[in-house]
């Protein structure tokens, strides 16, 4: 055997090697998550919640915008179950359909405010000269209260969902950044990033394979508490008219809807609050699990 | 299930009814001596601020809730709405009718101690033509003080319903000392004539009257009668409270931490129709519900398109769920009842019809492709934006891409001064159906009529009403102008909508009115 044909193998063995022991972190981490029982209780809510979110045309048993004179404010029956509205409208299928838009809204500006963070924050920490200019401005924008900021944006652009998306992206994105620029600041030190450097890397070989799949794990965790934070907000927006506009069926404006008459007719108010805290509850219990398992500080304390 | 909704509904109503009844047997005087007790406090509620406690400087409903109790005007409208002398002896019209002598009550107090004279209402009519909130004295050319209790009026042309407009309670025509003369929009001393005097305004919070001891009661009637008569004051003490939450009024009530709600939902006097504490009051002509189409901006320049919105609407259901049911289908520009009733003349084919056959084929008479139909509309008054939200859904249904664009109140009337972008705006008219045609119809001619674009034909109408020599010839006219309504399209008639009022059951002596009056009521033992 020539020592050129040795050189392959080792470097064969060594890449199955490395392979393999990718696979095997990736199946302990499934383990661990299926064997966390906060993660697997939220990641259950969540799923079914985004089931009726996905299949509300064909479950939502009547058009939530139908209005029904004769069917003003009934209570809840085998009919409706959860009752009807001021306009006769049923309940339920304005649940259903209320579900979709937040959950949409609160994916959306989890992503949105996950990929410019990333963005922001990766170049906060990586780009010295920008840090202080990048999060002095972060930190200003942070000085508001995230909700009020929001309903100023919002009530700036005129009512509509991708106003309260624009506007809760812009609010939450600081956070993000946040988190993100902190988590690079600590891989950037590790000595396989001063490694890769000394190998003459360049600088998006450096950014994407070395420091942010490292730094994925607090930004996951980041985003689910967005997405919880902006189904909570959105309502928040709604329920002062300044979300998406009537009839619109979103979960803040079902509520609005009911605060009226919560006393002669509960159930307006009731349902649609029940699933915001039963959605909020499902995403922060996985966020934690998430948390619990990604950051190693949080694991050894378990 | 939609006869139980008929069925409950009825059922309210009946026991309503029967409630009233009750209320207006407590207060009617049954042979034996009223039972009124003077002293204590009063708490009203209402849901907004008043902009501004200078009477003559605002047309604000929650600031002439407060204002008519404690100012007065030398006319004013009795309980049929017919010009009553309230500080004013009376009225000596010329036969030419250019001049108007009033002759005025003697010995009658402001809250300040003066006497009110002849210089004090000059002052105060010539201050109204500054700052006053309405046209109403415009035709006044001359003001002169013809003796110490005489005033004289010089007009500029003959204007034979001038005598409503002066007693117009919308921006009332209030006498306000001399000394005010010259104080800006709002900056008055607040003094009045009334049988209440304002002693604090915390804004958001409340405004404090209190009984004016001295006041002058007009002894020429046995007791009120619309915004005037022999008014009497028995609490102390009143408050008008701001509450803005709706929900917030009526747990106040009910814990009895107030005793009248201005408004009170419906919903809520129906959970509450048999509860002994609580006495509700119904006014079915309350206000017009009506939608304003932009005749100035495509699609509803068309008036094929404005005629397919009309016969596209079922008027029963965005009345009945804006009202939260307290409603009648009308779609006259008059009450059922009141003088100027012309029936449903130009109404009958066109009203309620929910027709979408119809609309459809107009619409595509009018060339629409599905340009956007927007809505202007406000959740600061519920009506508006309910109203909207089910016109939306309907017009939906026939083919129309309607936008609602909900914003607050003072948004939309900044938006529906704009001559393009917008094409329908929900409106209730409160005080102009009660006021009469010549109200309603001025808001849709001169400088800037509601739906934007002028109709030629109505300008000429509202000519020949103010002109009108008798009530029968101003009649005939508006027969022609709700006809002409019918053919113009530019705005929707939506049907009547009722106000509910409430009180604590210990409350005698309140019926419900324009405004919330405050005297001649008092707290049983």
């Amino acid at each position: 055997m020539s020592a050129e044909a040795l050189d392959i193998d080792q470097g064969k063995s060594l890449r199955g090697e490395m392979t393999s022991a990718r696979r095997r972190r990736t199946l302990k981490f499934v383990r661990e998550l299926a064997d966390h029982p906060s993660f697997l209780i939220g990641a259950t809510i969540l799923a079914i919640l985004t089931l009726i979110a996905v299949l509300a045309p064909w479950i939502a048993p009547y058009d939530p915008n139908k209005n029904n004179y004769r069917d003003v404010l009934m209570g809840p029956s085998s009919q409706f179950w959860f009752g009807t509205d001021g306009y006769g409208r049923d309940i339920l299928s304005r649940v259903i359909y209320g579900l979709r838009v937040s959950l949409m809204i609160g994916l959306l500006v989890a992503i949105l405010t996950g990929i410019f963070g990333t963005i922001l924050g990766t170049a906060a920490s990586y780009v010295r000269w920008l840090d202080g200019l990048l999060m002095r401005t972060l930190d200003g924008l942070m000085a508001f209260p995230g909700v009020l900021l929001a309903i100023a944006l919002a009530s700036a652009l005129g009512p509509s969902e991708m106003t309260v998306i624009i506007a809760l992206t812009v609010t939450y994105t600081p956070r993000t950044a946040r988190v993100v620029r902190a988590a690079v600041l600590v891989v950037q030190g590790m000595q396989y990033v001063e490694a890769a450097k000394a190998v003459g890397a360049g600088h998006g070989r450096i950014i994407f394979r070395y420091i942010l799949g490292n730094a994925l794990s607090p930004l996951i965790v980041q985003m689910t508490f967005v997405f919880a934070v902006s189904i909570i907000a959105e309502a928040i927006m709604s329920f002062l008219g300044v979300g998406p506009p009537p009839p619109a069926p979103s979960l803040g404006n079902i509520i609005a809807d009911g605060r009226t008459y919560i006393q002669e007719a509960w159930w307006v108010a009731v349902f649609p609050g029940i699933v915001i805290a039963v959605a909020v509850l499902g995403l922060n219990l996985m966020g934690d699990g998430l948390r619990d398992i990604i950051d190693p500080r949080h694991r050894s304390e378990r | 299930m939609t006869m139980l909704g008929t069925k409950r509904l009825t059922s309210f109503l009946r026991t309503l009814t029967m409630t009233s009844v009750l209320a207006l047997a407590a207060v009617l005087p049954t042979g034996s001596a009223w039972a009124q007790v003077a002293g204590g406090e009063l708490v009203v509620v209402q849901g907004s601020n008043p902009p501004s406690l200078d009477a003559m400087a605002t047309s604000s409903g929650a600031s002439r809730n407060i204002n008519l109790n404690v100012y007065e005007t030398l006319y004013g409208f009795d309980e049929n709405v017919v010009p009553m002398p309230i500080l004013a002896e009376g009225v000596n019209i010329s036969e030419d009718g250019l001049t108007y002598v009033f002759p005025l009550r003697q010995g009658v107090k402001f809250h300040n101690g003066d006497e009110m004279k002849a210089t004090d209402v000059k002052a105060s009519l010539e201050r109204y033509l500054k700052v006053g909130a309405t046209p109403n004295l415009e035709p006044i050319e001359k003001i002169e003080v013809t003796g110490d209790y005489e005033v004289t009026l010089t007009m500029k042309r003959v204007t034979p319903t001038f005598l409503e407009a002066f007693s117009n309670p919308r921006s009332p025509a209030v006498i306000i000392p001399e000394e005010d003369i010259n104080a800006e929009a709002g900056k008055t001393s607040l003094v009045g004539t009334g049988p209440y005097k304002i002693t604090e305004y915390v804004p958001d919070s409340h405004v404090t009257l209190e009984k004016f001891a001295d006041y002058t009661q007009d002894t020429r009637y046995a007791g009120p009668d619309g915004f005037g008569g022999k008014k009497t004051a028995y609490f102390d003490k009143v408050t008008f409270r701001i509450m803005p939450e709706p929900g917030a009024q009526v747990a106040a009530l009910e814990a009895g931490e107030v005793d009248i709600l201005d408004q009170i939902p419906v919903p809520a006097a129906r959970r509450l129709a048999n509860d002994a504490n609580i006495k509700l009051y119904e006014n079915l002509q309350w206000a017009f519900g009506t939608l304003i189409l932009n005749a100035n901006e495509p699609p509803t320049d068309n008036v094929k398109f404005r005629e397919a919105v009309q016969v596209a609407l079922n008027m029963e259901e965005i009345v009945g769920i804006a009202s939260e049911g307290l409603f009648a289908a009308n779609g006259g520009w008059a009450y059922p009842g009141t003088p100027y009733d012309v029936g449903d003349v130009g109404a009958a084919d066109y009203y309620n019809k929910h027709d979408a056959e119809k609309a459809k084929a107009l619409l595509a008479e009018a060339g629409y492709n599905n340009e956007p139909f927007t809505i202007i509309t406000d959740n600061t008054i519920p009506f508006h934006g309910r109203a909207a939200v089910v016109i939306a859904e309907q017009l939906k249904a026939v083919g129309i891409n309607v936008v609602i664009n909900q914003v607050d109140f003072p948004t939309v009337l900044n938006l529906r001064m704009q001559d393009t972008g917008w094409n329908g705006w929900t409106l209730t008219m409160g005080i102009e159906p009660y006021l009469g045609p010549v109200a309603i119809v001025s808001t849709l001619t001169g400088k800037r009529p509601h739906f934007v674009k002028h109709d030629p034909e109505l300008e000429a109408l509202y000519q020949e009403l103010i002109t009108g020599a008798t009530p029968e010839a101003r009649k005939a006219t508006f027969e022609k102008v709700q006809k002409r309504l019918y053919e113009y399209f530019g705005i929707i008639k939506l049907g009547d909508t009722g106000q509910m009022q409430a009180s604590r059951a210990n409350i005698e002596g309140f019926k419900t009115f324009r405004i919330p009056r405050v005297y001649d009521i008092w707290r049983a033992n």
